[in-house]
Parts: structure tokens; C-alpha cells; sequence
């Protein structure tokens, strides 16, 4: 999660984005969980302020086992504070952990080589790790939005899928998010899309919205989780879920 | 750059036009400095060419450029003598519609033309409108407005910002009910008045100013034309597409408010004082009473919902709406503990989920009430929509306030339609969603051949939400398809637009999106659908129209079962349950109906009457299973509503009618709202004054079949039984177990419920039995064997009793006879009965045990004075006849057991044991035909004696009917469990006999069972 997606004032524990946005991963969590039989390790990386990790530790804390922030953003100090408590703060996950489930909710865009820090990944985990990916989907929507956060790319599913294959992951499956706001949002970032926006972008899109706009938002996409793995069409989001490691 | 059409229209002769009067250009200006020159000359071409008086307006609106001083050294001497210039300076910028405004203000043509600066419309435009307005003049009292949507209009802009205005335009329709496809453009010709008028009141300045004249205009039924332009889209646009899209939304939803504030309210209000009618065709006055009472029953309703009870099927539609939401949590792997799940719980998944989905998930995610209460509160919300939408549908069809004012009346004081508004999750969700429908299907053959972009997408939203509560729903795009159809090849105008194949195509291809989209749109809420988008539905509607449950129920004073019926049931139910003011209303509609449909266009009504008499006629005709009153045909009651109060307004618009007419009418209308008053909350089971009322419906008809009662008495147990709050154990025994169990024991552990058939109630310990009157034989209703025992409270509606609760008598002498009777201790168990009809003497169950009891000890005198205790209780009830059967079979008095036996099997068809018993007698006469008919009856309702099947084997090998023969032997070895032997016999029997459809079944649920794939 990106903090400067929080500078316009937003607040991820209302806003209708983060809580349509966790209800995929809360599904695929709670699975998960129930099928292993056993309390797994959550590690948010790229985690920022950690708010799905803390949303996860939250609805689930008898499915959890630990949790993990990875950022390289922390200071010593916050790593320091947290050394002890139920959700610790690291800037490298440290290596062998076991039974665990790596969430990147759209990190991956933000890496320049993001076939490289899979693989880093990867080769730290222990056994029985699980992933579950969001990244920003189609290059068609590419706007001033990601320029000002800083994104590298957007993705496709085949994108994600041949980043995944290549990096020996199984993919459980894959779709695409936010797919009935997807042609809206398509022709306002077109139309935004001027030279000088681009240049020098002084916002992300993320804005809080008055109240009863957020709640219908919210429950709009909320709902429309429901259909999430039917679409493989088009969506803003791309998510990816599976094992990282046998 | 696009270009939507290159060809830009050519501007006409100046000379051919008969306008004669004087026009004022209204052109509002800031910072306009780089475009003055072509203000000017385009301004002064028009100026040429324009043969009449002409006045030219600038409003300087505050510009910071250069702009004032340009004007005004450059279009002072400009024009001729026939042609005054004024420029208006504003001291600051008050945006587009401010300046406007003043500009109107100081307007003095005839007609005044609104123009942008920018020229995006040239002013010559004009000349081509009245080449092509009728007389070649601006009418009188109509609002012109240039649309670049206009199918003639010749527009270069961006794609892109079209679109961006399409959405704006949607978002305007959707606020507004404006029609029209471009309300942004700014070349508007408005006559004086009119523009005097609204500029007036305008209270926006900025560029949604356009949107409240219009909608004013609207308002206040001035005509508003559509007119083509030509329009090309100009660089330095004042207008930012997102700012300013942001402000008129929000701009947008103010005009609305405000508009509609002071049409519906204020306006009225003002009227009332100044006692005027408000100018219009009718009194301002029935806008407020529509809103006032909208209102009352939007508050109201949901206040109300808490005192209506559980009804019978709530659980099973509560558990649905569970699973559903289970089932899209999980991705669809929930089952529960009995392996049931959204895709396969009881016949429900057939239904779409919608509402009991919403239900689910209100109560999983707000909480905070009851859920049952909170199903009743969304119930009575939905029931409230349904009324509105009646009211609309009502409007839509006359244009007349007054008549959607009487539509949602009607609703209110239509005491079955108020009364299931509150607790019936089906069929009031789907009567909404059928009204609302029809409303904007009615909309949309009324905005022919281009329907608006909102009609459309409400008509696709009605549908879709109609098929996710029914998939009935579907019967909506048939409508949809058939009557747009009946348009186009009925009305002139439509007619000759067949010819053009791009406008045909045009209304197909949206015709083709609203059913498609309606139709998968109908599965969002609906997991069995989803699993298989395009047969599933259609299974569905195919199990919906040949719906095989059978309940028994009471209908003109016999007990008749569901699939028995005759075929005037939902006719007579309408014609018992409806008010009676709805009942002559639908009389006045056929008779003005026939009267008036050649000499006005009443197509649109005849559209919608045809949606209520389609559905019955299908039923009729498909000899369907119904039951519960007439509640799975509510949903044609919002349409039998609206017609009906046509029909009234036709009537009271009659020379003397009206002062009568109306007395017979509020008449008509007070008897329902008193009884209701009296009989809250059972407002669904009222009979109008035509058929006798409650009091006649008594032991004629079902009264209180969805268990309403229960909470009242659970709700008087608690209060009255100190047992309950002094945390005594104390059973009571239901026929309605989850109400009772739900009122009573969630509240006190204590009080605990168990469920008891009527005719075994005997059958259990307990303290209390609590019983509605469903289920209970007529006779003994009307014998005053009913409530049963000790009565300790009655739910009433009217004078009859809908549900009891008795208090059992200590000694609990019939349920110790029962216990005597399954150790096979008749002579104990006849003697624990004598005593508890001794003790209760109404008390059938007693008599008939009693009977009973004497007849396996073969003591037959004794047996036949407890059978005509029995008889005299009902003549009609079943267990009363058979006991009387077995006397007579016993006694080997054959033919008065026949006759018996034959009279049970009219009491009840499915009565099993009467099946046996004339078989055997038939047998015995060697009666071939009649055995093997009684033979195959005691088959088809669920007979299981290998002995009797044994019967069948023989009679059909000797009549030489082999696929009979072979069928009766496999369901012989199949009861005898031999079920390896009965397969294989079956499938010789369907090999034998392909057309045998009982064989067909049998081996089909048998392999179903067995696992076993048809080859």
C-alpha cells in the first residue's frame, strides 16, 4: 500500500477502495486457513502503514500465527518498537519461515525488476507459502496517477501470469477487480491525460469522497467481489493467487 | 479532433420564413478578447440577413481581459438602423447563467435567442429552423433548444468529450425526468414570456443553469423542441471538463431538489392559500397530496412492520438469503450441516435471491434488530416502493397527479395489498419490480423511437431485478419485445420509420441490450442461474410453470387440493379480496375502455392491462398449482389499481357524475381504511363487504394461512402465563412451530414449542397447544369444535377466531390413550379416551381414537356410537369417514364401505387408505376396470403395500397391459426393498412401455436415488 495514495486525506479504515479491496484477500485468507488447518504467518510486504496485515489480524487473529510488515521505509527505531509485539516491523523478511501467506497489494508495480525481488522472496521463505498479489492492470489507464506514485508499469493477467511461471509459483487463480467502474475510469484518465498532467502530477486519483458516495461506492464494489473470479476481461486491478512454495 | 459528420447543414435563404416579430440576442461574454472578431462577424452576417427588428445584448460578465473595451469600440456602429446593440456590464463574474439572466431581464423581442459567445452555433442557425418549423414560424408558447445529439444536427467535437457529456446528460435525466438528449447546448430560443418567467426564478449561475430552466419549463408543461445544429467544438473552452462536470452534478441535484421543493410543495401550498388551482388542467394541490402521503407511508410503513408476525415460509426464505450470502463469501464451496447450500435448498434456489440476499446481508452487516424484524423492515420499505411505483405508473399513463395520488391511496386502502407489503419477501419484491417496470416500459413506448438513455437503463434494472426475485421475470422481455412491436406496427409515426432499416436497427439494438443485460443482470443475486447462465433459468421457469407442490386448503367451503382447483380461483380471489372500490373501478375501466379505445390513443393502457390479464389467463390455461389466497398473483394488483382508477376518473369526469361518483367513492374507501384501523395487523386477510367479509370467509376460505396469529399469542403467553417469566418449564404444542418457537423459547429457554399436526395434537405431552385455524376441518370450525378444549386467549379478525391457545387438561387422558394405543392396549386406550370426551366432548381426536379403539377389539356397537359423536363434530372430516369405512368393512357391510370409501376419495383424493380398502373390495367383486383404476390411484398417491401391488401385478397381466404388469411387480420388489430386481424390472417396464410417463418417473427418481446415469 502506498502512503503517498494517503496524502489527500484518505482514511483506508472507510474509504470504499481498501474495503472493497481486502474483501478478496479476506475470502482467499479464510480459505486458506480453514483448509490448512493451521495458523499461518501473514508477511505484508511492501506494507507501508501495514493496513491490510492489520485489517487481516483484525477479522482472523485464530488464524494467525504472526505478522510480518516489510518495508524498506521502517527506521530503527519503529523496527526496534515492534520487536516484541504481535505485528512486527522489518525491512527484510528474514529467512525459513514456514506455513505463511505473502500479501503484495500493488507492490509489484513499484519495483523496477519485480522478476528479481520474487525470486529474492522466494528464496527466503520456508515451506508452505502462499501468495496474494494485486498490481494496477492495463497500460490503457496509465495516467498521471501512476506517474505521481510512481508505478513502473501497469499489468495484464498474462503479464502477472508470465512473472509468476517464470518465477516457478502455482497460480490458483486470477482475475481482474473493479471491472463495472473500469469504462469510467478508463475515459476520465484518458481525458486527463495532457501533457502537463503528466509532467508534473501533482495528486494521485485517491480523494476522500462525502459519505454517502463512499458508502454506495463501497458497497458497489464490495458486492461485485462476488463475480471477481469470472472476470478475466478487464478490471483496474489485476489479482493473482497461489503458492509461492510447496 | 473527431468529426461525427463532415457535412455541415448549409444555412437557408433568410427570405423564406413568415416570422415577422422581433428578436433579441442574448449573448453572455468573459474574457472573451481573441474571440470578439469572430463574435462580430458572424453577429454582423446575421445581422444582414435578419429582415426584422433586432436587438443585440452582450452581458459582460466581470471579464478581466480586454473584452468590454473591444465591444465597445467595435460594435457600436457595426449593425444597421433596424438593429439596437446593448452591452450590459457586470461588475464582477457571476458565471454563465447570472449573466443570462440579466440579459433576459433587459430583452425586449418577441423571441429571444440565448447564444454563446464562442459561436460554437452560428446565429444564422435560425434561419434554418424556420425553414423547417411548421409555418415557417417560432410557435407559440414552446421552448426551442439546439441539440447536438439531434439526428440532423452537424457536430465536430472531441469523441471524447461527447462522451463525457452523454454521462452528464444521463446523470441529468436521472435527477430530473428531463428527455432530452442535450440540454447544454447554449442556443436556445425561448418566447418572451416564457424567458421573462423562468430567468426570473432562475436561481443557478453557473452552467448548469441550463438544466433548471429546462426542467422549470418542464415543470410547469411548456413544450420543449429539439432542434438540429450545427456545432464545432472551440479551443479555449471556458467549460473544464472535470471541475465543471463536478460542479453541475452537484448543481444538478440542487435544481432537482429545489425544483421539485417548489413544484410539489411550496407551489401547492401557495395555491391552497390563495385558493387558486395553480392554472393547470387540475388542482396543483393533488402534487402535494401524493408527496404527503408517499411520505406518511414511507414512514409509516417501516414503524408498522415490527407488529406484523413471522410468516410460514420466512425461514426457509431467511435460510435461503443465508446461504446465498455464504455462498458468495466462500466462492461458492459453503454447505451447511445438511449439506445444503445456495445451489440446492429445498426448490428455493429455483428463485432468484435478491431480497432475501439484502436481508442476509443487512442482517450479517448492520444488525442491531431482530432478523426477522429486519426482514420486515426492508419488507415493508420494498411494499412502500411498490405503492409508489403504482402512483408513477399511474401518472405516466395520464399525465395526472391527481390520478397518482388515487393509485397510491387505493394501494394504501387495499388492506391485503398493506398487509403482505410487510412481511411477504416474495411476492411483494417482485410486485414492486413488475410495477417499476412497467412503468418505464410504458416510458419507453411513449419516448419512441428514442428512448431516453434513463428509461433505458431503468427498464433494464426493473427487469433485472424482477428475475432476481422470480424467474417469472422473464415474462417482462417477452412484454417488452411484443408490445414495442405492437408500436411500431400500430401507431402512424412508428410506422413509417420501418422503412428507414438504420432507425429499426437502431431500436433493436437497444431492445436487444435491455434484454440481454436485463436477463443476466436478473442472476446477480441468484447463484443457481450463475452456475448455468443460459439454461438454468429456463429449468427453473420450466419447474415454476408445472409447479408440483400440492397443499391441501380451503376454497369455497371445500377442502380442495392445490392442483384441484377450479380454474375462476385467482378471478375469485380477486373478486373476494380486492376492496370494492377497486372492483367497480376495473367495471369502469372495460366499459369507458371499449367506449373510448378507437376514438383516443389508449394503447399504452391496453399495454398494461394486458400484463395483468396475461398472467391469469396463462395460469388458467396451465392449469397451475395455486394456493395461499391469491398473494402469488399480487403482483398484477399495482396494475388492477391503476386501472381501476382510470376507470373512476372516467366516470367522475361525466356530465353530473362527478358530485356522486365521488360520494360513492370515498364511501367505498372508508370501509376498507375502519377495518383496517380494526384489524391491524392482520390486513391480509380481509374480504370486502361484497362476499360477506371475515365473518362469511369463515370456514370458507383460508384465513390466517401464513400464521400471523402466532405472535400475537406468543406475545399473550409471555404476558399471561406467569410460568414463563417464573422459568418454569412449559411446552406448548404448534402447527406453526418456527413462529412459536421463534416468539417464545428465543425469548425464555423455558418455554419450549414442539410441532403438532391439528389431528394428532393429542399425540404428545405438553401444557398449551397453540393452533391457527389452518388445517382445521370446516365442520368442526363451524360446530364449535374449534379452538380445541380449555380456550385461555382467540386472535381474532372480525368475529371469528384465527388462532387459539387452549390450556390441556392435567390429567392429559388423550395423550395417555395414545401412549395405550402404540403399546397396542386398545382396551386401556379406550377407556383414557371415553374419559377425555367425556372431559371435552368437542374433542374429535377423542371420538375418533375412541372409535378406533372399539374397532380393534372388534366392539362395533360401542364403535359406532364414538363414530356419530364424531360425525355430528363434521360429516366432512376425513378421519370421521374412515373410521366409518372400517366399521362397515369390518361388519362385511360392503356396499355401504364402498360407499363410504367412494365418498372419502371426493373428500380427499389423496386419501391413501381409501384406496386400499377399495381395492380389496373390488377385487373381491372381481371388478376388473374398477380395481385396476382404484389400483393405479392408490399408486400415484403414494400407496406402499406390496400386498396391494401384488393386486395390481395380476390385474394388469390379465387385461394384457405388460408395461402396467411390470411396473406395479418393480414397485412391489422396490417397497419389499428388493431393489436390485425392481431396477432391472423397471427398465424392462420403459423398455416395454417408452410411452408409460409414471413408469418414465418412477425409474428416473430411482436412478436418482441409486446414482445410476440413463443410458
Amino acid at each position: 500500500m502506498d502512503l503517498k495514495e494517503l496524502e489527500s486525506g484518505v482514511d483506508p479504515s472507510t474509504h470504499w477502495y481498501y474495503q472493497s479491496k481486502k474483501v478478496p484477500l479476506f475470502r482467499y485468507f479464510q480459505r486458506l486457513a480453514q483448509r490448512q488447518k493451521k495458523k499461518l504467518t501473514v508477511i505484508d510486504f511492501g506494507s507501508g502503514s501495514g493496513f491490510f496485515a492489520y485489517e487481516l489480524l483484525k477479522a482472523f487473529p485464530e488464524l494467525i500465527e504472526d505478522v510480518l510488515l516489510i518495508d524498506i521505509g521502517y527506521t530503527e527505531a519503529e523496527m526496534a518498537e515492534t520487536k516484541n509485539a504481535p505485528v512486527k516491523k522489518l525491512r527484510f523478511i528474514p529467512e525459513g519461515i514456514n506455513d505463511s501467506i505473502i500479501i503484495m497489494m500493488d507492490v509489484l508495480e513499484h519495483i523496477e525488476d519485480d522478476y528479481a525481488i520474487l525470486r529474492d522472496i522466494k528464496s527466503r521463505l520456508g515451506y508452505n507459502a502462499h501468495f496474494f498479489i494485486t498490481v494496477p492492470a492495463f497500460m490503457s489507464v496509465w495516467s498521471s496517477h501512476d506517474v505521481y506514485l510512481g508505478h513502473y508499469r501497469r499489468y495484464t493477467i498474462p503479464m502477472v501470469k508470465k512473472l509468476l511461471v517464470e518465477t516457478d509459483c502455482t497460480i490458483q487463480s486470477q482475475y481482474y477487480i473493479y471491472g463495472s467502474i473500469f469504462p469510467l475510469v478508463w475515459m476520465v484518465r484518458r481525458l486527463k491525460r495532457n501533457e502537463e498532467n503528466m509532467s508534473n502530477p501533482e495528486s494521485s486519483d485517491m480523494k476522500p469522497l462525502p459519505g454517502p458516495v463512499n458508502f454506495l461506492l463501497k458497497q458497489y464494489n464490495s458486492f461485485e467481489m462476488n463475480f471477481r473470479k469470472a472476470n478475466k476481461l478487464f478490471g483496474l486491478t489485476c489479482v493473482a493467487e497461489g503458492v509461492l512454495k510447496n | 479532433m473527431s468529426k461525427r459528420k463532415n457535412k455541415v447543414t448549409p444555412v437557408a435563404s433568410a427570405q423564406k420564413h413568415n416570422y415577422s416579430g422581433s428578436l433579441s440576442l442574448v449573448i453572455p461574454c468573459y474574457n472573451e478578447q481573441k474571440r470578439i472578431g469572430n463574435l462580430l462577424k458572424q453577429l454582423k452576417s446575421f445581422d444582414q440577413k435578419w429582415q426584422n427588428p433586432l436587438e443585440i445584448i452582450i452581458i459582460d460578465d466581470g471579464s478581466s481581459d480586454q473584452s468590454v473595451d473591444k465591444i465597445k469600440k467595435d460594435f457600436v456602429e457595426a449593425f444597421g438602423s433596424k438593429t439596437s446593440f446593448q452591452l450590459i456590464e457586470l461588475p464582477k463574474n457571476q458565471g454563465k447563467g447570472g449573466a443570462l439572466k440579466a440579459g433576459v431581464a433587459a430583452a425586449t423581442g418577441d423571441y429571444i435567442l440565448t447564444v454563446d459567445a464562442d459561436m460554437a452555433t452560428k446565429p444564422n442557425a435560425l434561419f434554418k429552423w424556420l425553414k423547417e418549423l411548421p409555418g415557417k414560424t417560432f410557435p407559440e408558447n414552446e421552448i426551442l433548444i439546439g441539440s447536438r445529439e439531434h439526428e440532423k444536427s452537424a457536430v465536430k467535437g472531441q469523441l471524447l468529450r461527447r462522451f463525457a457529456g452523454l454521462i452528464f446528460n444521463f446523470i441529468i435525466q436521472l435527477f430530473t425526468n428531463l428527455h432530452l438528449s442535450d440540454t447544454q447546448c447554449g442556443f436556445k430560443l425561448y418566447p418572451r414570456e416564457n424567458a421573462k418567467r423562468l430567468f426570473a426564478d432562475l436561481g443557478t449561475n453557473g452552467w448548469a443553469h441550463d438544466v433548471e430552466l429546462l426542467y422549470a419549463a418542464r415543470l410547469q408543461n411548456t413544450p420543449i423542441r429539439t432542434m438540429p445544429v450545427a456545432w464545432e467544438h472551440q479551443e479555449d473552452s471556458k467549460i473544464s471538463l472535470f471541475s465543471d462536470s463536478l460542479k453541475m452534478f452537484g448543481q444538478t441535484i440542487m435544481i432537482s431538489t429545489r425544483l421539485n421543493w417548489r413544484h410539489f410543495i411550496q407551489q401547492p401550498l401557495r395555491d391552497l392559500t390563495a385558493r387558486t388551482s395553480g392554472g393547470g388542467k387540475e388542482p396543483s394541490w393533488y402534487r402535494l397530496l401524493f408527496v404527503v402521503l408517499s411520505l406518511a407511508l414511507l414512514i409509516g410503513m417501516p414503524m408498522m412492520s415490527f407488529d406484523y408476525g413471522i410468516t410460514g415460509d420466512e425461514e426457509l426464505q431467511k435460510t435461503y438469503g443465508e446461504l446465498i450470502l455464504k455462498h458468495f463469501e466462500t466462492d461458492g464451496e459453503y454447505v451447511n450441516k445438511d449439506d445444503e447450500n445456495a445451489l440446492n435448498y429445498k426448490n428455493l434456489y429455483y428463485y432468484g435471491g435478491l431480497f432475501d440476499y439484502v436481508a442476509a446481508w443487512m442482517n450479517e452487516h448492520v444488525g442491531g434488530l431482530d432478523p426477522y424484524d429486519m426482514r420486515h423492515l426492508l419488507n415493508s420499505l420494498v411494499g412502500f416502493l411498490m405503492i409508489f411505483f403504482t402512483g408513477l405508473l399511474a401518472r405516466e399513463l395520464t399525465g395526472s397527479w391527481r390520478m397518482a395520488f388515487f393509485a397510491i391511496l387505493f394501494m394504501a386502502l387495499s388492506p391485503r395489498i398493506f398487509g403482505h407489503s410487510m412481511n411477504n419477501p416474495k411476492d411483494i419484491p417482485f410486485a414492486a419490480a413488475y410495477a417499476f417496470t412497467l412503468l418505464y416500459l410504458i416510458r419507453f413506448i411513449k419516448q419512441l423511437p428514442r428512448p431516453g438513455s434513463k428509461t433505458v437503463v431503468m427498464l433494464t434494472i426493473g427487469i433485472a431485478a424482477a428475475i432476481n426475485v422470480r424467474v417469472g421475470g422473464i415474462l417482462l422481455i417477452a412484454y417488452f419485445g411484443l408490445f414495442v412491436g405492437i408500436a411500431y406496427l400500430l401507431q402512424p409515426e412508428l410506422r413509417k420509420l420501418l422503412s428507414s432499416p438504420g432507425k429499426v436497427g437502431r431500436i433493436v439494438l437497444i431492445g436487444v441490450l435491455v434484454a440481454v443485460l436485463g436477463y443476466f443482470g436478473g442472476m446477480l443475486c441468484w447463484p443457481y442461474a450463475q452456475q448455468a447462465p443460459l439454461t438454468n433459468p429456463f429449468k427453473a421457469l420450466s419447474e415454476m410453470s408445472n409447479f408440483s407442490t400440492s397443499i391441501r386448503m380451503l376454497f369455497e367451503g371445500e377442502h380442495l387440493w392445490s392442483d384441484e382447483l377450479p380454474w375462476y380461483y385467482i378471478p375469485k380471489w380477486v373478486a373476494i379480496s380486492a376492496p370494492l372500490f377497486a372492483l367497480l373501478g376495473l367495471l369502469f375501466f372495460v366499459g369507458f375502455f371499449i367506449i373510448r379505445f378507437k376514438k383516443e390513443d389508449l394503447l399504452p393502457l391496453a399495454f398494461v392491462a394486458f400484463t395483468a390479464i396475461f398472467p391469469v389467463a396463462y395460469a388458467i390455461y396451465k392449469e397451475s398449482s395455486l394456493y395461499d389466497g391469491m398473494r402469488h398473483f399480487l403482483f398484477i394488483f399495482p396494475v388492477l389499481i391503476v386501472l381501476a382508477v382510470w376507470g373512476w376518473d372516467q366516470l367522475i369526469r361525466l356530465p353530473k357524475m362527478r358530485w356522486p361518483a365521488s360520494g360513492v367513492l370515498v364511501l367505498l374507501m372508508v370501509l376498507p381504511a375502519f377495518w383496517m384501523i380494526k384489524n391491524y395487523p392482520y390486513h391480509y386477510i380481509y374480504f370486502n363487504e361484497l362476499s360477506g367479509g371475515v365473518n362469511r370467509a369463515y370456514a370458507y376460505y383460508e384465513t390466517d394461512y401464513w400464521m400471523n396469529s402466532i405472535k400475537e399469542m406468543s406475545d399473550w403467553m409471555i404476558e399471561n402465563v406467569p410460568a414463563i417469566k417464573g422459568g418454569d418449564t412449559i411446552m406448548v404444542q404448534s402447527n406453526c412451530y418456527v413462529p412459536a418457537a421463534h416468539y417464545l423459547t428465543k425469548r425464555y429457554k423455558n418455554a419450549r414449542v414442539r410441532y403438532a399436526r391439528y389431528n394428532d395434537r393429542h399425540r404428545n405431552e405438553g401444557d398449551y397447544f397453540m393452533f391457527i385455524s389452518r388445517f382445521v376441518n370446516k365442520d368442526l370450525m363451524k360446530n364449535e369444535a374449534w379452538p380445541p378444549g380449555e380456550v385461555i386467549y382467540e386472535a381474532k379478525v372480525g368475529d371469528i377466531t384465527i388462532g387459539a391457545i387452549t390450556k390441556r387438561a392435567p390429567e392429559l387422558y388423550d395423550y395417555r390413550a395414545a401412549e395405550a394405543e402404540k403399546k397396542r392396549d386398545f382396551a386401556a386406550a379406550a377407556s383414557f379416551y371415553e374419559q377425555a370426551s367425556q372431559q371435552h366432548p368437542n374433542n374429535e381426536t377423542a371420538w375418533f381414537g375412541l372409535a378406533n379403539a372399539h374397532l380393534q377389539q372388534r366392539n362395533f356397537p360401542q364403535a359406532k356410537t364414538a363414530i356419530d359423536e364424531f360425525i355430528k363434530l363434521s360429516d366432512t372430516h376425513v378421519n370421521g369417514q374412515f373410521a366409518l369405512a372400517l366399521y362397515h368393512y369390518n361388519l362385511n357391510q360392503v356396499e355401504e364401505a364402498k360407499k363410504v370409501l367412494q365418498r372419502l376419495t371426493r373428500l380427499n383424493y389423496k386419501y391413501n387408505a381409501s384406496y386400499y380398502y377399495l381395492a380389496l373390495i373390488y377385487a373381491r367383486e372381481n371388478n376388473t376396470a374398477k380395481l385396476a383404476e382404484t389400483l393405479e390411484m392408490y399408486d400415484s398417491t403414494g400407496g406402499r403395500s406390496p400386498q396391494i401391488y401384488d393386486m395390481g401385478i395380476q390385474v394388469f397381466a390379465q387385461t394384457g397391459d405388460r408395461g402396467k404388469e411390470l411396473y406395479f411387480k418393480a414397485k412391489k420388489l422396490y417397497f419389499q426393498q428388493q431393489y436390485q430386481e425392481a431396477y432391472n424390472t423397471i427398465q424392462q417396464a420403459t423398455t416395454v412401455a417408452p410411452d408409460y410417463e409414471v413408469a418414465q418417473k418412477f425409474r428416473t427418481q430411482f436412478e436418482e436415488q441409486l446414482g445410476v446415469k440413463q443410458k
